[in-house]
C-alpha cells in the first residue's frame, strides 16, 4: 500500500472510530432502560441505525448515511427523554460527538480522493498544510461546543445569567429566530456548481 | 452561500428548545447551544470570494490519439488569503487523467501562487477544451462556499491514428491529363516501356533505342507508357447506425483511421483526393492535390463524430454534381444496412469505379461479447448474412472486408492480387 493510500485511509479512520462509538455508547445507555420492551425497540432502532450508517458510508449513498446518523441520534435521546435522566456533560460530549462524526466525515469525503492521486511533493505538503489547519479548527470548535454550555449551565445553576426567566427566554428564542433569518436571507448553496463533481467533494 | 449543513445544526438547535419545552427540562436548553456553538464559529471565519487568476499552459496543442499531453495549471490569488480552496480544471469527456491530479484542496495566502499538475491522455480523436478552471473558497466546518468560474480555456486537437497503406496498390484507374504516378495506358511521358516506332525530328536523343536501330540500320525511338493522375473519392459513412462498437474503437473511427491512410496513400501517388462524410450533414472536400489536401481531410475528418441519418441516395446526388465522373470511388463503410447495395448499385450506374473498404463490425461485436456457443451461432449466421452481401457487392465493385485487429494494407494487398 502506498503513502497515498495509508493517508486517504487514515482519514476514514476516525469517521468510522467516531461512528462506532456513537453507536457503542447509544447501545450502553439503552442497556440502562429500565423497560424491557423499550430497550428491545430501541435495540431494534440502534441495529437499523448501524445498518444504514455502515452501508451508507461504504456506498457514499447520502440518503443512507443521513438515516444512520438520525436513527443513532433518536435511540440516545428517546431514551433519555422517555426512561433514563439526562446528565448534561455526557449529553453535551454526545451531541458533540455527533457533529464531530459529521465534520470528519465532510474532511475524510473532501481531502482522501486526493491522497489516492499521485501528488508532487509540493502538492503534498500543501494539503496537508491545510488539512492541518482545518482539523486544528475543528477540534477547537469541538471543545468549546462541550465546554461553553457547561459554562453557561454553570452560570445559570449559580443565579449569575438566569435561565428560567421569561426575559432570557425571549432573548433565547429572540437569537435562534436572528439566527434562522440570517440563513434563510443567505443563499442556499447547490450542488450542481461543485467544482469536482464528485459526491467526495460536496460538503454536506 | 450556506451548505445543507448549516441548515441542519439550526433545526437540531431548534429541535432541542422544542424538546426542552416540551420536558420542561433546562438541560435539552443547553444541548441545544453544541451546534450553534460550530455555527457561530463557522459566521467567525466566512469563507471569501475566490479572487483569483489562473493559467493555463499544455506541452502541445496538437497530438494523435494516444499521446500524452503534461498540463500546468497557475493559479495565483489575488485577494485576501484563502484557507480551503478547492481547485478542479475541467477535463472534457473521452479525456483521461495518466498521472497527477487536477483537483486539489488547498490554502492560499494573498498573492501567493500555486501550480497543478497533470498528464491526460485522450482516448478518442477531435477537437477538446480543457477547463475552464473552477474554484470554490470553502469553511472550513463544511458551513458555507464561495464558487468561482475562471475563463481561461485551452483547445486541444487529437488526430486519429493513421492507418499505413505501404504498398499496397490503391489509385485510380481512370487518368487525367494531368502527370502522375499512374499508368495511363496510353504513350507518354512515363518510365515503363510501351514500344519503338520510327525517329522523328525533335524525339529525345536519350529515348533512340541504340541496340534496335544498330540491328534494323534505322533510327527506332522507344515510347512509354504515359503516367498520369487521377481523381479519388472518398466516402466515409459515419451514420449513427454505422458506429458498432465502443466509442474508442467503433466501426466509424476505423473508417476515419482508414480514410486518412487512403488520402494519405493516394495524395503521395500525385493524384486528386476529395472527401464526402455522410453523417448529420453531409459534408464534403472538393478533390485537390498535395500535402494541404492532406491536411484540409483531416481537419475534417478529426471533427467526424457518428451521427444522422443521410441516405446513399444523396451522396450519390452530391458525387454527380461537384466531383468528377471518372473518380475512383471508395466507399469506406461497415456495410451494415441493404441500403449499401443499392447506393452501390446506384453509383456504378452512374459509371463510376466503385471500391468498398468495409471494417467489419462483426469481429467487433464478438470481441465485446464473452464467447458462448450461442455468440458463435450468432456471429456464424451473421457472417454468412455478410459475406452474401459482400458476394453481391462484388459484382459491381471491389470490396475488402477488413477485420480492424488487421492492418488495412494486408487485405488491400491481397485485393490487388
Amino acid at each position: 500500500m502506498n503513502r497515498g493510500r495509508l493517508a486517504a485511509a487514515g482519514l476514514w479512520t476516525p469517521v468510522f472510530a467516531a461512528g462506532f462509538a456513537l453507536l457503542g455508547w447509544a447501545f450502553l445507555d439503552i442497556l440502562r432502560v429500565p423497560v424491557a420492551q423499550a430497550q428491545n425497540g430501541l435495540g431494534i432502532v440502534l441495529v437499523l441505525a448501524a445498518l444504514a450508517l455502515a452501508s451508507g458510508l461504504a456506498s457514499s449513498v447520502a440518503f443512507l448515511r443521513r438515516l444512520g446518523f438520525l436513527l443513532t441520534a433518536a435511540a440516545y435521546f428517546l431514551a433519555h427523554a422517555l426512561w433514563l435522566p439526562l446528565e448534561v456533560v455526557p449529553a453535551l460530549a454526545y451531541v458533540t460527538l455527533l457533529l464531530v462524526f459529521v465534520e470528519f466525515r465532510v474532511l475524510a469525503a473532501r481531502f482522501a480522493p486526493l491522497f489516492q492521486e499521485e501528488l508532487t511533493p509540493e502538492e503534498r505538503t500543501k494539503v496537508l498544510g491545510t488539512l492541518g489547519r482545518a482539523a486544528v479548527r475543528l477540534s477547537a470548535t469541538a471543545a468549546m461546543a462541550v465546554l461553553l454550555p457547561i459554562f453557561a449551565g454553570d452560570l445559570a445553576l449559580a443565579g449569575t445569567v438566569p435561565l428560567t426567566t421569561i426575559p432570557s427566554a425571549i432573548a433565547l428564542a429572540a437569537g435562534l429566530v436572528a439566527v434562522i433569518v440570517l440563513l434563510a436571507l443567505l443563499p442556499t448553496w447547490t450542488p450542481e456548481s461543485s467544482p469536482a463533481e464528485s459526491d467526495q467533494a460536496k460538503p454536506n | 452561500m450556506r451548505t445543507p449543513l448549516a441548515g441542519g445544526l439550526v433545526a437540531a438547535s431548534l429541535a432541542f428548545v422544542l424538546i426542552a419545552l416540551a420536558t420542561r427540562r433546562w438541560e435539552y436548553v443547553l444541548v441545544a447551544l453544541p451546534p450553534l456553538v460550530f455555527l457561530a464559529f463557522g459566521s467567525l471565519f466566512p469563507p471569501p470570494r475566490p479572487e483569483v487568476a489562473v493559467s493555463r499552459t499544455v506541452s502541445r496543442d496538437r497530438l494523435q490519439v494516444g499521446d500524452e499531453v503534461d498540463v500546468a495549471l497557475g493559479i495565483e490569488n489575488r485577494g485576501a488569503s484563502v484557507d480551503l480552496l478547492e481547485l478542479v480544471d475541467e477535463l472534457p469527456p473521452g479525456m483521461a487523467l495518466v498521472r497527477g491530479t487536477n483537483h486539489a484542496v488547498l490554502a492560499l495566502a494573498a498573492g501567493e501562487r500555486f501550480e497543478l499538475t497533470y498528464v491526460a491522455r485522450p482516448s478518442v480523436k477531435g477537437e477538446y477544451v480543457l477547463g475552464p478552471a473552477k474554484v470554490r473558497a470553502l469553511d472550513p466546518l463544511a458551513l458555507g462556499a464561495e464558487d468561482a468560474t475562471l475563463a481561461g480555456t485551452t483547445r486541444i486537437v487529437v488526430a486519429p491514428v493513421m492507418e499505413s497503406l505501404t504498398r499496397a496498390k490503391l489509385g485510380p484507374r481512370r487518368t487525367r491529363p494531368w502527370f502522375g504516378h499512374v499508368a495511363s495506358k496510353a504513350i507518354g511521358v512515363g518510365t515503363d516501356f510501351w514500344g519503338v516506332r520510327e525517329y522523328v525530328p525533335g524525339d529525345e536523343v536519350r529515348h533512340i533505342n541504340w541496340k534496335a536501330s544498330a540491328r534494323l540500320d534505322r533510327i527506332l525511338t522507344n515510347e512509354y507508357e504515359g503516367e498520369r493522375s487521377g481523381d479519388v473519392v472518398i466516402i466515409l459513412d459515419a451514420r449513427r447506425e454505422s458506429a458498432i462498437g465502443r466509442p474508442e474503437a467503433n466501426t466509424v473511427e476505423y473508417g476515419v483511421r482508414a480514410a486518412l491512410g487512403v488520402a494519405e496513400h493516394v495524395l503521395a501517388s500525385k493524384n486528386r483526393v476529395g472527401l464526402i462524410v455522410q453523417r448529420d450533414l453531409l459534408d464534403w472536400v472538393p478533390p485537390a492535390f498535395g500535402r494541404k489536401q492532406l491536411y484540409r481531410i483531416l481537419d475534417h475528418l478529426v471533427h467526424v463524430r457518428a451521427s444522422g441519418e443521410w441516405p446513399h441516395v444523396y451522396v450519390a446526388w452530391v458525387l454527380s454534381r461537384y466531383f468528377p465522373r471518372d473518380a475512383l470511388v471508395v466507399l469506406i463503410s461497415p456495410l451494415t444496412d441493404r441500403s449499401s447495395l443499392e447506393g452501390v448499385l446506384r453509383l456504378s450506374a452512374l459509371g463510376y469505379d466503385v471500391v468498398i473498404l468495409s471494417p467489419s463490425p462483426l469481429e467487433i461485436e464478438r470481441d465485446l461479447l464473452p464467447r458462448s456457443p450461442e455468440t458463435e451461432v450468432a456471429y456464424r449466421i451473421l457472417r454468412m448474412e455478410r459475406e452474401n452481401l459482400i458476394s453481391q457487392l462484388r459484382r459491381v465493385a471491389q470490396v475488402v472486408d477488413w477485420d480492424p485487429a488487421t492492418p488495412l494494407a494486408l487485405p488491400l494487398r491481397r485485393m490487388a492480387r
